[in-house]
């Protein structure tokens, strides 16, 4: 069974996919929806770096791990149902047991794929996911490799592209400017401020507050 | 009656506060006019941003030497929490507001918006 994350928010594995993703998202990809604005031609920039992102990361999808850890989901997301309709727990966490060993090839191509790519953070957190899935109830908090496989290609894709037409700014730079736009020395004015439902009561807003 | 869970939170400043100080209360509470008010909080006047900006900034006057009460709009509309929405609404609308400062025994509690009023009257 696919994660539940997938059957509510399917993410894309394939070039046109991500492309239609990130277009479909102009919010929160403004800076490639204002690129794609001025000029549409560096629309065929941005289906170029997601078949490169595709070509990259495809193997890291699916394949016999991928179907081992679905089966195992599937396997804890009874067992969650066995434990919410019948309150057995030991039962639960066997259950649940079975679908921790079903995970543990995925969980190792998750590290191969951490060091041929260079993505430790993915890898760490798809092991991280699928440690937290095993506490009652939580089987929904494993993504799967896949589909944090598929993230990163969206990632890559908005890296490279902005890259290329000259508009990549790292982390900190964004942060930055940011930050920039805050005016300074903004101070706490609750002594400035009445609140209708404590302005009976003689305190000033402040001390209303801390009241 | 006006009900207190009907106002919203206003802002206010004592008038011998000086203009660079009301600006910088304007800024930090995100407001574009405050009530300014004596020690026992009745309402005296109101400072908006316009004024600020006419009165002030176009004339270049010196922000810092200026006292609130020098700029603001006197003689101010106020409603009691024991007057009705439906005089809070006629008042608004004859003044051509979007809130109106409710006080209680004369002291500013709070503001109450137009579309509350316009929704709650009789």
């Amino acid at each position: 069974m696919a994660s539940i994350r997938d059957i509510v928010r399917k993410l894309p594995n394939t070039s046109k996919g991500i492309v239609e993703y990130i277009t479909n998202h102009p919010i929160k990809y403004s800076s490639i929806e204002d690129t794609l604005t001025t000029d549409p031609s560096t629309r065929q920039t941005l289906l170029e770096c997601a078949q490169e992102s595709v070509e990259k990361y495809a193997k890291y999808l699916g394949g016999f791990a991928s179907g081992l850890s679905k089966a195992g989901h599937a396997v804890g997301y009874t067992a969650d149902a066995w434990l919410l309709g019948t309150g057995d727990i030991v039962g639960s966490l066997g259950g649940k047991f079975l679908n921790l060993i079903a995970q543990v090839p995925e969980k190792l191509k998750s590290i191969s794929y951490g060091i041929k790519t260079g993505n430790y953070l993915d890898s760490l957190q798809c092991i991280l996911e699928g440690l937290v899935s095993y506490i009652p109830g939580l089987t929904f908090a494993d993504q799967g490799l896949s589909r944090i496989v598929q993230k990163r290609m969206i990632k890559d894709t908005v890296k490279n592209f902005e890259k290329s037409v000259g508009t990549y700014k790292p982390w900190t730079a964004k942060l930055a400017d940011k930050l920039k736009g805050l005016y300074k020395g903004v101070k706490d004015r609750k002594e400035n401020v009445i609140d209708p439902k404590y302005a009976m009561s003689d305190k000033s807003g402040l001390e209303a507050s801390l009241s | 009656m006006i009900k207190t869970e009907h106002l919203s939170e206003v802002v206010f400043c004592r008038g011998d506060e000086n203009v660079l100080e009301v600006s910088r209360i304007l800024r930090d509470t995100n407001s574009r006019h405050l009530v300014v008010v004596d020690d026992e909080k009745r309402p005296l006047g109101i400072i908006s941003c316009v004024d600020i900006n006419n009165r002030i900034v176009s004339e270049e006057k010196t922000p810092k030497d200026i006292k609130a009460e020098e700029i603001m709009t006197k003689d101010i509309k106020c409603i009691e929490l024991e007057d009705t929405y439906e005089k809070a609404f006629e008042i608004m609308n004859q003044l051509e507001t979007n809130s109106i400062p409710v006080t209680k025994d004369n002291k500013l509690i709070g503001l109450l918006e137009y579309a509350i009023a316009f929704k709650l009257r009789k």
